[in-house]
């Protein structure tokens, strides 16, 4: 599949880079990522033009997480009305999601899609979301098209350093909220506890 | 927390893997265009286009699979050739 899809970048140029993006930002599982490096070793050998690469990046990762976040908007309703987490983690975006909505783009990217979902369909307005997803999708691009041109020349080596690096930090983040859901959980049963025995 | 584990673990082992130079050298595949090659194995792209009798400039982009449709060639023996001019241009 990957091998399929790499072989479509240098065939199909970058329709085939924006098509990918697009459907990963939706939460279609293509390894966007990487076909954004080796978009970026093609721009250093001369294969693909910078400018316009980085453009087509930029833009297929911007329409398509807006895409995810009006899906969330339309089917806020059916969204809510099945899934509690949802709503909390769109609570949780409404009051500090800034950060997360930036570091979903890059840092935490497997995250990405869910989060554009949860933003959409909860109260965060489109104006809160815009700004860090913009900031983050610059540098997700900036960053893949340059270390995808800085070391094209051992490519597997690269994708396979940062796919690691990114499952570390999404795994720790996961954890962390977990830890956090779980200390909270314990410190409402202990109030209720409290208040039990009071009355 | 066993994602977590995983990942350090596989970090590990991708460190391991990644610090023999033999693992370096990315073998030719048909989807690579012939500057990627040239890049990949660090040699001039002109020279490399050049010694292969092709004009430079003229295949930007193009895989090797269809640079060797267009030589008549069957991709194995076509690679195999690129592989021997890289060898000769490196110890140039």
């Amino acid at each position: 599949m990957t091998e399929w899809l790499l072989a479509a970048l240098p065939t199909y140029g970058l329709p085939a880079l924006s098509a990918s993006i697009f459907l990963a930002c939706l939460g279609v599982p293509l390894p966007a990522s990487m076909m954004l490096l080796l978009s970026g070793a093609f721009v250093a050998s001369g294969d693909l033009p910078v400018v316009l690469t980085v453009l087509t990046a930029f833009g297929s990762a911007v329409i398509g997480d807006n895409t995810g976040f009006l899906l969330g908007r339309y089917a806020s309703g059916f969204l809510a009305r099945h899934t509690e987490a949802i709503q909390k983690v769109g609570a949780y975006l409404q009051e500090r999601g800034a950060w997360a909505i930036f570091l979903s783009r890059w840092l935490v990217a497997p995250l990405g899609p869910a989060i554009n979902l949860a933003a959409g369909a909860s109260a965060v307005s489109w104006r809160r979301f815009l700004a860090p997803e913009l900031a983050g999708e610059v540098v997700w691009v900036g960053l893949y098209v340059s270390l995808g041109a800085a070391f094209g020349h051992a490519l597997t080596m690269l994708s396979d350093a940062l796919s690691t690096f990114i499952g570390l930090a999404t795994s720790l983040t996961l954890m962390a909220i977990a830890i956090r859901l779980l200390r909270q959980h314990r410190v409402r049963q202990r109030k209720s506890v409290a208040f039990g025995q009071g009355s | 927390m066993l994602a977590t584990g995983f990942f350090s673990v596989r970090g590990v082992v991708q460190f391991i893997y990644w610090s023999d130079p033999a693992h370096r050298d990315q073998s030719l595949e048909p989807w690579m265009p012939l500057g990627f090659v040239a890049r990949s194995y660090d040699v001039e792209r002109d020279a490399l286009a050049a010694a292969l009798e092709l004009s430079p400039g003229a295949n930007k982009g193009v895989p090797l699979e269809d640079l060797a449709e267009t030589r008549g060639q069957e991709f194995e023996a076509f690679a195999r050739e690129v592989e021997a001019v890289i060898q000769d241009l490196r110890s140039r």
